[in-house]
C-alpha cells in the first residue's frame, strides 16, 4: 500500500428517489487512488460505475439523486461538503472527465478550439493569444495533425477518433491531478481504440495524472489499470491489483465474468461459454443478503440472509463474499 | 472446409456491388456514390458459420442486408440454393423469405413496441400461412421455450423485458419461420458480457439442433473467432482476407488483419502485445483511395499499392488475401 493518496472515497452512498422507491445506485463504496496511479472500475451496465464517477464530480442531478452518506476526500478536501462554487474551481481544472460519446460530449455550434480554450480561459488567467497557443500545444500533444487549422473546425468536421482526442485535450488542458475516463473508447473502432489507449498511457506518464478508468471491457482494463475494482449492483465486490485479479479472481461474479468472454483459441477446448445465469437484478428490488445470491453458482443458504462484509482473499485483495468469511 | 460440415453451398455471391447514390444539384442528379460494397464474392456452405469482421462503415451490414435482398444490389449475382435471386421481385422473394432471416443488433429498436411478444413471433407465421389458430399459439410457445423464455411472456410487450431477453425475442422471431439461413448482424454487440455469453450459447445450441447456416457479422474479433468456421475480413467495401477461422487467427496474412488482431485487447495483463497501431482513420467510402484501399494506413505500403488495386488471391490452399506483398 502506498501511504500517499490523492483520492479517498469512504462509504459513499448515492441514492435515487423515484416516487416512494429508493434505488441504491452506489452503496457503501470505498476506494483510494494514489497520485499517478490508474484504478480500473469494471462492471456491467447499471452497476453504478458511472454514478460513482458523477458523484466524485458532484454531477448527480438533485433531485432525484442525492449523495446520502460517506466522504470523497480529494487532496484532503471533502468534495461531498464542497459548495458549488468550490466545485467549479475543481471541475475541469484539478479533476477532469473524459466521456464515452465523442459525438455528444462536444457542443456542435462552437469550434473545437473555442471549446478547449474555454476550459483554459475559465481556470487560468491567460490572454486570448496565450489561450490559443496553449490549445495548439494541447492538440499537438494528443496527436491532432495540423492543429493550427483543425482549431477552427466544428465537431461534425472531425472523425470519432479525432473528437475523442479533442475531449482528451480538453481534459488535460489544465493539467489535472485526476482524470475520470468513463468508457472513453467504447464507442470507437478497435484500431482507433488502440490509438487512444496508447495516447492515454503516454500522456499519463508525461503528466503524472491519476486516472479512474471506467469500462465494461476486461481486455481494456488488463491493458490500462494497476488496480481494479469490480462493481455489481452498486457495490464493489472485489478489489485487487490487476495481476491477482486476472490470475486468481475470488468473487464468483468476477470468475463468471472472466469465463463468459470468448478469447482467441478458446474454441479448441470449449464449444460453449460458461455463463452467469439470469440477469442483473433491478436496483429497486435487490435480493436479500448478497445482491449476487440469485445468480451465484456457489450460493450457500446464509447468502440469502446475511449481507456479506469485506474479507481478505490474499495480499491487498479484498472480496465481498461469505465464502471468504 | 471443416470435414464435419456438408460441402454444398447454400448462399453464393459473385461480384456483388452496392452503391448508394448521393443526389445533388437542382435536378437531383447523382453526383457521387457511397461505395458500401464493392465487388465482393463469397460462398457460405450449408451448416457452417461464416464470420464477417470489419470496423464501422466497412460495409459488412450492407453486405448482409443486400444478400437477403433487403437492399437491392447495384450489380452482381446472389445465389440461394443455386437460384439466382438478384433480380427477383418482392413477390418472387416471398416464398424464399421464409428460408432466410436476420437478427438485428439493437434489441431496443428492432421490436415493435405496440405488439405483444406473441404477435411479434406469430405474425410472420400468419403472413406465410403457417399453422392455424391454436396450432400457431402452441408453436409460438414452443419457440419461446427454445430460446429460454416461457409462455407467460407471450402477452407482454417488449418494454417489459431486459436487453438480453429482448434479444432472445429477436432470435425467436427469426426462428418462427423455420429458416435455413440466418444473418446475425451484430446480434450480441449491444449486450453486457454475462448476457452476451448466454445469447452466444443459445445461437450455437440452435445451430446444433436445427442445422442453421449463419452469416455472423461483428466487429468483435474474439466473438467472431468463437462462433465461426470461416472468417472474412472487410475493409472499405472489399474483402481483404478470407479463410478458416483457426488459420486466420494463427497466421493472418493481410497487414490490416494483422493490425486488427493485434489491436484487440486481451483480458490478460501479462499479455505482451506487439500492437501494430495504425495511423489515421478509415477513409470515406464516397471517395475511397485509389489502388489498394488500405494503402493510406498500411505500414508496409509500396509504390504500386497506390496505383493498382490488388485482387483477392489464393495465397495458401483455401486462404485468400488481397495484398501485393504476399
Amino acid at each position: 500500500m502506498m501511504n500517499e493518496t490523492l483520492l479517498e472515497i469512504k462509504n459513499l452512498k448515492t441514492q435515487f428517489f423515484v416516487r416512494d422507491r429508493i434505488a441504491k445506485a452506489v452503496d457503501n463504496v470505498s476506494f483510494t487512488i494514489a497520485p499517478g496511479a490508474t484504478l480500473g472500475l469494471v462492471g456491467e451496465s447499471g452497476c453504478g460505475k458511472s454514478v460513482t464517477a458523477h458523484s466524485i464530480m458532484r454531477l448527480i442531478p438533485e433531485p432525484p439523486g442525492k449523495i446520502v452518506g460517506g466522504s470523497i476526500l480529494f487532496d484532503g478536501q471533502d468534495l461531498v461538503k464542497a459548495s458549488e462554487r468550490q466545485m467549479r474551481t475543481i471541475r475541469g481544472n484539478r479533476i477532469s472527465m473524459i466521456f464515452q460519446e465523442p459525438m455528444t460530449a462536444l457542443n456542435p455550434v462552437f469550434t473545437v478550439g473555442d471549446q478547449v480554450g474555454e476550459v483554459i480561459h475559465l481556470h487560468k488567467r491567460l490572454s486570448k493569444q496565450e489561450v490559443r497557443k496553449r490549445v495548439i500545444e494541447m492538440f499537438q500533444r494528443v496527436g491532432i495533425p495540423a492543429p493550427e487549422s483543425r482549431l477552427d473546425d466544428y465537431p461534425h468536421q472531425m472523425s470519432g477518433g479525432m473528437r475523442q482526442r479533442v475531449i482528451i485535450a480538453m481534459a488535460l488542458a489544465c493539467t489535472p491531478r485526476l482524470m475520470i475516463a468513463d468508457e472513453p473508447t467504447t464507442a470507437l473502432d478497435v484500431t482507433i481504440q488502440a490509438q487512444i489507449l496508447d495516447l492515454m498511457n503516454g500522456l499519463k506518464s508525461e503528466t503524472g495524472a491519476a486516472i479512474l478508468f471506467i469500462t465494461h471491457d476486461l481486455g481494456v482494463i488488463a491493458k490500462m489499470a494497476q488496480h481494479v475494482a469490480v462493481m455489481y449492483a452498486g457495490r464493489i465486490v472485489e478489489y485487487a491489483d490487476v495481476r491477482s485479479l486476472f490470475s486468481s479472481p475470488a468473487h464468483p461474479y468476477t470468475v463468471g465474468l472472466m469465463q463468459s468472454i470468448p478469447v482467441y483459441g478458446m474454441k479448441k477446448t470449449k464449444s460453449r461459454l460458461i455463463t452467469i445465469e439470469g440477469t442483473v437484478p433491478s436496483l429497486f428490488n435487490l435480493p436479500r443478503g448478497c445482491a449476487f445470491s440469485n445468480r451465484c453458482p456457489d450460493v450457500m443458504s446464509e447468502c440469502t440472509v446475511t449481507e456479506p462484509g469485506i474479507y481478505s482473499a490474499g495480499n491487498n485483495h479484498m472480496v465481498r463474499c461469505l465464502k471468504y468469511a | 472446409m471443416p470435414e464435419k460440415k456438408e460441402n454444398t453451398p447454400l448462399v453464393e455471391i459473385q461480384n456483388l456491388v452496392k452503391y448508394y447514390p448521393i443526389l445533388g444539384g437542382i435536378f437531383l442528379k447523382e453526383v457521387a456514390a457511397v461505395k458500401a460494397v464493392d465487388d465482393v464474392s463469397l460462398t457460405i456452405f450449408k451448416g457452417e458459420t461464416l464470420g464477417l469482421v470489419g470496423e464501422s462503415g466497412c460495409g459488412k451490414s450492407t453486405l448482409g442486408k443486400t444478400l437477403l435482398k433487403l437492399e437491392e444490389p447495384t450489380s452482381g449475382k446472389i445465389l440461394f440454393k443455386g437460384q439466382e435471386i438478384q433480380d427477383y421481385t418482392s413477390d418472387e422473394m416471398r416464398p424464399l423469405r421464409k428460408k432466410m432471416q436476420i437478427i438485428f443488433q439493437d434489441p431496443f429498436s428492432s421490436l415493435n413496441p405496440r405488439k405483444t411478444v406473441g404477435s411479434i413471433i406469430g405474425e410472420p407465421m400468419k403472413i406465410h400461412g403457417m399453422y392455424t389458430g391454436k396450432e400457431r399459439k402452441n408453436r409460438v410457445r414452443e419457440i419461446l421455450e427454445t430460446v429460454g423464455l416461457g409462455k407467460e411472456h407471450m402477452r407482454r410487450y417488449p418494454h417489459q423485458f431486459s436487453g438480453g431477453q429482448r434479444q432472445r425475442i429477436g432470435v425467436a422471431r427469426a426462428l418462427a419461420l423455420e429458416p435455413e439461413f440466418i444473418v446475425c448482424d451484430e446480434a450480441v454487440s449491444a449486450l453486457d458480457v454475462s448476457i452476451q455469453a448466454q445469447v452466444i450459447n443459445l445461437l450455437k445450441d440452435l445451430q446444433e439442433t436445427f442445422g442453421f447456416t449463419y452469416l455472423f457479422i461483428s466487429h468483435d474479433l474474439h466473438v467472431v473467432e468463437f462462433m465461426s468456421d470461416r472468417v472474412a475480413v472487410m475493409y472499405l467495401g472489399k474483402i481483404v482476407e478470407y479463410t478458416h477461422a483457426d488459420t486466420l487467427y494463427a497466421t493472418p496474412l493481410h497487414p490490416y488483419t494483422q493490425a486488427l488482431l493485434s489491436a484487440s485487447p486481451m483480458p490478460d495483463p501479462d499479455y505482451e502485445s506487439r500492437a501494430i497501431i495504425l495511423q489515421g482513420d478509415v477513409p470515406s467510402p464516397i471517395d475511397p483511395p485509389p489502388g489498394c484501399r488500405f494503402h493510406t494506413r498500411c505500414p508496409l505500403r509500396q509504390d504500386m499499392c497506390t496505383q493498382k488495386s490488388p485482387e483477392l488471391r489464393e495465397i495458401h490452399p483455401a486462404h485468400f488475401a488481397a495484398c501485393f506483398l504476399l
